[in-house]
């Protein structure tokens, strides 16, 4: 009676409608406001979204993370300890002997292999983590095996250099340790094809980790709480509870009156108006996304790489930064963010500024001194306007109409990844903090033909595709020597900084405000801990 | 009395006011002028008059009165407060707000009018051809317009800017085809009335073609109400066209439509509360001076009230 009575009461005292005043969070509890819309699935083989990873990155630890201090490096979490063959061909893990799941049953490298395969065999969006690398269901039952209860071997077709495969695959949702039972014995068949629970896990949790959900209730809230049998440190908080409040000024209301400890969807206004209040700090994380001009280089005048660089000269980077993009994003010019391994620095990243001689000097390098007339097609979500805007009144100061065309996320998509624009405005994250995430997408194209259709590749969207750069990026992923494979990537970014496809403009701050009764509140690019987190 | 002597008046006055009237011009100017009589003794539509002649002029005089270029861009003096410099204060590109409102006056008048232009003639022709024929003609028009009626008019509005793609003149046209309805529907109403009359009858016998009856004789008494009803209607294309720049399809930036401007200003609303406090003044008193503009007009016109 009391474990139900304590939680209800919880529930009923945050849920129930604000109090006149004297709110506060419950002590043993997170309560964080963030816009929930867009979360479908809690199951890390499907998750696709923001919400989800985040929240499932605290419920489910991963083979391998990221260091909580410096992203670029990796850390044991399931896995203690892993090994490659000399021939770069056979990774090996070790699971740690006490991680358990919360049932308390053992978990173990048959779990492990279950879940790996699972992700491929289902093969949402998520499988790309592993089919990127080779990884196929039709080889991988030789590909995985579990070789006793606390190894897994895996088999690579190329010898890709350790930090990257590892990086880019087994931190992902797709390498967490689910629980083989749960996951069998909750399989629905449909047409001979098994769900590996996918209906079960979307919406609950068994796998190994400091929290599970305990509730989810669509566009209204997200209750987890913590495990009984976890390995590591206990969570600093039991409960973690995420309520769905769509609006930038409500989060900043609630968390005035200390409704909640933390938001997470402030615009740069409502995070002005708190950075002088003294009960809120406000964490801002540079994440490994870009706000960036991409520019269709099926054009006749946009394949000018001297008409791509003018545009370059147009962004004010340093004005936006501090007005525009404050609380939202660092300007960078370079495809290789910073805090991922092989990013030019801050300085070499950033070559550009607003400088309306030099992009007269290359229009008319490039061909086009009067200048030309061009649809610029963006997101109706701020900031993005507000950019598109800045650039057209300076591009009309050169001689370039910019005509703006605002429309819905998901048509701006449709129409980036069907060729069918001049210039976009959009934004793209990068999966893991390593040069290859991004150069593999933005500055390789495998197949440039109009009926490959690649349109996961921007690079294909804006129909560019240059082959010395696909050989530098090619032989750079495979390199092993750290040092060379860092002077390699620095190479193409400074090429790609005059001749690429796209503008950056802006790398994707993530700002947190959090009152200040939350202590130890660890925050990373890939990764918001909850568990650390205290009262 | 001197009301008594006042009868007797020469001049142009004594002209307008003359008993008798000596020609069909003398009664078309003697009705002009007492219907202006009517309507300034209408204090509430005299205000509607002078916001929409203060728009007209505004829009025309706009580059005047403006101290500001519309788009003229400065980060360094984003968001500031109303001043004497900047009347309704800057907005987050630093553009001067009263300036934008000033221009956007343009963007409204012209949208409105283009409607106003559009809708009115094909409501006109629908109703009275669907009038007058009656028969099939009526059935297939008026299902027709009750199709488009049964949508809300913002909903539809919607649908056809987002099947032809955003922008003002595509926006005019959506707008044009959700108004011109319910105008078919009243010319259609006054057409049945005054089909069956003895002139009618008196021309048709004479051998006047069918077209030339529509429009040479039922249209001409149609046209007061529909004029009453799409000057009532202004405010409504001025709130979905305000509704549309709102939702991104209207006017695309940086045009300074008062709706997208006041969806812009909606970011800021708790620091800077004017950028979308001027922009939505601007739709009140100007929707507000429509309303009472086209009460007054109707009053005036429609003879069912006198």
């Amino acid at each position: 009676m009391r474990r139900l009575l304590a939680p209800s009461l919880i529930l009923a005292a945050t849920l129930a409608a604000t109090p006149p005043a004297g709110a506060a969070t419950p002590n043993d509890t997170l309560v964080m406001a963030w816009n929930l819309d867009a979360l479908i699935t809690l199951d890390p083989a499907q998750i696709a979204e923001v919400n989800g990873n985040d929240i499932m990155r605290n419920v489910c630890d991963r083979l391998v993370a990221f260091d909580m201090k410096d992203s670029s490096k990796l850390v044991p979490e399931l896995a203690e300890s892993w090994s490659v063959s000399a021939d770069g061909l056979t990774l090996t893990f070790k699971l740690r002997k006490d991680i358990k799941f919360p049932s308390g049953k053992a978990a173990t490298a048959h779990d492990a292999v279950w879940s790996l395969k699972r992700a491929i065999h289902l093969n949402f969006g998520n499988a790309a983590n592993l089919t990127e690398w080779g990884f196929s269901a039709a080889k991988a039952d030789e590909q995985f095996k579990a070789v006793d209860d606390h190894t897994i071997e895996i088999k690579l077709d190329k010898p890709y250099p350790p930090g990257l495969i590892l990086s880019a695959a087994f931190t992902a949702n797709v390498a967490s340790v689910l629980n083989k039972e749960t996951g069998e014995k909750n399989a629905k068949t449909t047409d001979g094809k098994s769900d590996y629970g996918n209906a079960w896990f979307k919406t609950q949790s068994d796998c190994v980790g400091p929290y599970r959900v305990r509730t989810w209730n669509a566009n209204d809230v997200v209750i987890i709480e913590q495990t009984d049998n976890y390995w590591g440190k206990k969570p600093g908080l039991r409960r973690v509870l995420i309520r769905h409040i769509p609006e930038s000024g409500s989060q900043r209301l609630a968390l005035e009156k200390a409704d909640i400890d933390v938001a997470r969807l402030l615009n740069s206004d409502d995070l002005k108006g708190l950075a002088s209040n003294k009960d809120v700090h406000i964490e801002q994380t540079l994440m490994h996304g870009f706000t960036y001009l991409a520019f269709n280089a099926s054009d006749p005048i946009l394949s000018n790489p001297k008409v791509r660089l003018a545009f370059r000269y147009l962004i004010d980077y340093e004005g936006l930064g501090k007005t525009i993009m404050a609380y939202r994003g660092a300007p960078r010019g370079s495809l290789v963010p910073i805090g991922a391994f092989g990013a030019l620095d801050e300085k070499a990243g950033l070559p550009f500024k607003l400088d309306l001689d030099a992009a007269k000097k290359a229009m008319v390098e490039g061909g086009y001194p009067n200048g030309f007339q061009k649809k610029l097609i963006l997101s109706a979500n701020t900031p993005n306007p507000d950019l598109a805007q800045h650039v057209q009144a300076n591009a009309a100061k050169i001689g370039i109409k910019l005509d703006l065309e605002q429309m819905a996320d998901a048509n701006l998509f449709t129409k980036m990844r069907g060729r069918e624009f001049e210039v976009g405005l959009i934004g793209w994250g990068a999966g893991y903090p390593d040069a290859h995430s991004m150069v593999s997408r933005h500055a390789q194209n495998p197949d440039n033909r109009p009926e490959a259709k690649l349109a996961q590749y921007p690079t294909w969207r804006s129909a560019w595709a240059d082959p010395k750069v696909n050989e530098m990026a090619a032989q750079a992923m495979m390199e092993r020597d750290s040092a060379k494979r860092i002077a390699m990537y620095h190479e193409l970014q400074k090429h790609m900084l005059e001749n690429g496809p796209m503008a950056y403009m802006f790398q994707t701050i993530r700002p947190i405000a959090i009152r200040k009764e939350v202590k130890d509140f660890a925050i990373a690019p890939f990764k918001v801990a909850y568990e650390t987190a205290r009262k | 009395m001197t009301a008594a002597i006042e009868t007797e008046r020469s001049g142009l006055v004594g002209y307008l006011t003359a008993e008798v009237s000596r020609s069909p011009t003398q009664a078309s100017l003697q009705r002009l002028y007492f219907g202006c009589r009517r309507f300034a003794q209408n204090p509430l539509a005299m205000v509607g008059f002078f916001v929409l002649v203060a728009l007209i002029l505004i829009a025309v005089f706009a580059p005047w009165i403006a101290p500001f270029p519309m788009n003229e861009q400065n980060l360094q003096t984003r968001l500031l407060w109303p001043s004497a410099d900047h009347l309704f204060g800057t907005d987050e590109l630093g553009r001067d707000i009263f300036s934008r409102v000033v221009y956007g006056s343009r963007i409204t008048l012209q949208i409105t009018c283009l409607v106003a232009v559009i809708a009115a003639p094909i409501g006109l022709l629908v109703g009275t051809v669907s009038g007058y024929f009656g028969g099939w003609t009526d059935t297939i028009m008026m299902r027709l317009t009750d199709v488009f009626l049964s949508f809300p008019p913002l909903i539809l509005a919607l649908g056809f800017v987002a099947a032809l793609g955003p922008g003002i003149r595509n926006a005019v046209i959506a707008i044009a085809l959700t108004v011109w309805p319910p105008i078919a529907r009243l010319a259609r109403a006054e057409t049945l009335t005054v089909r069956s009359s003895d002139y009618i009858a008196a021309i048709r016998a004479q051998g006047a073609p069918a077209w030339r009856v529509v429009v040479k004789h039922v249209m001409p008494m149609c046209l007061s109400s529909v004029i009453i009803r799409i000057t009532l209607n202004m405010a409504g294309i001025i709130l979905t066209a305000a509704a549309l720049g709102f939702l991104g399809l209207g006017a695309q930036p940086p045009m300074p439509e008062w709706g997208a401007m006041l969806s812009t200003g909606r970011q800021y609303l708790l620091g800077s509360w004017f950028l979308a406090a001027a922009p939505g003044l601007a739709i009140v008193v100007v929707s507000l001076g429509f309303n009472l503009f086209g009460d007054g007009l109707r009053d005036v016109l429609d003879p069912r009230d006198e």
